[in-house]
């Protein structure tokens, strides 16, 4: 790219970002570390940052805005016996573990020409990602506004918001996809429902591994990934190491509000009366959902892609252990088509 | 006088947009300040799906993030224009944020704080009558 193409110079001219390889490192720091370079970059104090990392050890990522209550199935918590970890960008719950690597962007207004700030930038900033993909043999593309899918699956789930003065954007690669862990830390109504969200999950994810790349050693990511941003005229990086401060912040206040009950475990928004049981986004606009049936303790289970249901299913919801299949619900039947009008 | 931003929503009388932060404020009356997020600030956003608020009574300092919004895989936190009382908030928004987009300037109010001192935009005393 030429400075001609992009107004206030490409990446490659403007000033470089620092470069943290935090490398395998502790679910805490591979996932809030962030936080604290957050409140460095917006002070000034440090430039615009990219970190890369991947976690040590699995663990659960419940979005900012997501209720633990809700959300997460204790049961199985405790038996993986993993971290859950309230991030503060949005989205849904994620299962995270050793065959993932994490890129997190952190950075001010002026990191793009034009501007940075906002939902945008997820479009922008993806490129990097994308291209790298493919620079790995995976023809990926951008699924707006911020999943990277290889024909159609999903192999990068990405967020974004603003932390402390500075704009965060989160993101990782997926080198194998635990579909049993991500479908069995979700809280589920009925049997039926995992079992559909796990059915999904397979259909719609993919990994590097699934994508015949297998899953390249943490050091094989890093030079694809830093040389696509920069060919991408996003920006360059200069290799740093974390300050002193953003080191102590991190102890001293980051981990223990992450450690602190109040806030993993905030309390549900109140919901408008609703028959709508539970949602899970699966991928882009493809949702499990169970609402009860009207009149009937019953649920309707289904699959919802852009708000037309592509299947249903009718169980007993006083009986999840029973062994009875869900009964098919067919087109036509009102109770498919009510159920497309949860799904946005 | 009634302003036009660039996204072509009329700004009802008596609001003030307040620069770089997409909120607004517009004086009561009773002194204090109702605070809620610019038409610009809401098409910048997107669709939002959640919407946490502060707690009513709590004290705040300006700049304190007291606002949440998430869009869909964007989460934004919004300052406080000045330090004050919280004296009320549309708890409603947090079941149904529809509102913010829909209505920005009405419905979709965020807040109302009893400032402490002067608030950009709303100036220390009671608005005038519209």
């Amino acid at each position: 790219m030429t400075a001609g193409d992009c107004p206030g110079g490409s990446g490659s001219e403007r000033a470089p970002w620092r470069f943290l390889d935090l490398g395998r490192c502790e679910p805490y720091v591979a996932q809030t570390f962030a936080e604290s370079v957050a409140v460095s970059v917006a002070a000034g104090e440090v430039p615009n940052t990219l970190i890369l990392a991947a976690p040590a050890t699995p663990y659960l990522s419940l979005g900012f805005h997501q209720s633990y209550e809700e959300e997460i199935d204790d049961a199985f918590v405790r038996a993986r016996n993993v971290p859950v970890i309230r991030r503060v960008t949005g989205g849904g719950t994620t299962w995270l573990d050793a065959d993932q690597l994490f890129y997190q962007l952190v950075y001010l207004d002026d990191a793009l020409p034009g501007g940075s700030g906002g939902p945008a930038d997820l479009g922008r900033f993806l490129r990097g990602p994308v291209r790298c993909l493919v620079s790995l043999g995976v023809p990926a593309e951008l699924r707006p506004p911020s999943d990277l899918v290889v024909a159609g699956r999903k192999i990068s789930g990405n967020a974004g918001g603003d932390w402390e003065g500075a704009h965060l954007l989160v993101g990782g690669f997926l080198g194998r996809a635990d579909l049993d862990a991500m479908a069995g830390a979700l809280r589920s109504p009925h049997p039926a429902f995992s079992s559909l969200l796990r059915r999904e999950m397979a259909d719609r994810i993919s990994s590097l591994e699934r994508e015949a790349v297998g899953v390249p050693a943490l050091d094989r990511w890093t030079a694809p990934l830093l040389a696509a941003f920069e060919a991408e005229g996003l920006f360059r990086v200069r290799r740093g190491s974390a300050a002193p401060a953003e080191s102590r912040r991190f102890e001293s206040e980051v981990r223990p509000r992450h450690l602190d009950p109040a806030w993993l475990r905030q309390p549900p928004p109140p919901r408008r009366a609703s028959a709508l049981v539970r949602r899970v986004r699966v991928a882009g606009s493809r949702f499990v959902v169970a609402v009860r049936e009207e009149g009937s303790t019953d649920l309707v289970v289904g699959v919802i892609d852009g708000g037309s249901t592509e299947g249903a299913w009718s169980v007993a919801a006083d009986d999840p252990g029973s062994t009875a299949p869900p009964v098919v619900i067919d087109p036509g039947d009102p109770r498919r088509e009510r159920l497309g009008s949860f799904g946005i | 006088m009634s302003e036009l931003p660039s996204s072509g929503r009329l700004v009802p009388p008596g609001i003030a947009c307040l620069a770089g932060i997409d909120l607004w404020v517009r004086r009561e009356p009773d002194g204090s300040v109702t605070v809620g997020l610019t038409d610009e600030g809401q098409q910048r956003t997107g669709r939002i799906v959640h919407w946490r608020g502060p707690v009513l009574g709590a004290v705040h300092h300006h700049g304190d993030a007291v606002v949440s919004l998430e869009s869909e895989k964007w989460v934004g936190h919004l300052p406080a224009p000045a330090g004050g009382t919280i004296v009320a908030t549309h708890d409603a928004l947090t079941a149904d944020p529809s509102p913010i987009n829909r209505d920005p300037y009405g419905e979709g109010w965020f807040y109302r704080i009893r400032p402490d001192g002067s608030v950009p935009g709303a100036g220390t005393g009671p608005a005038p009558s519209p």
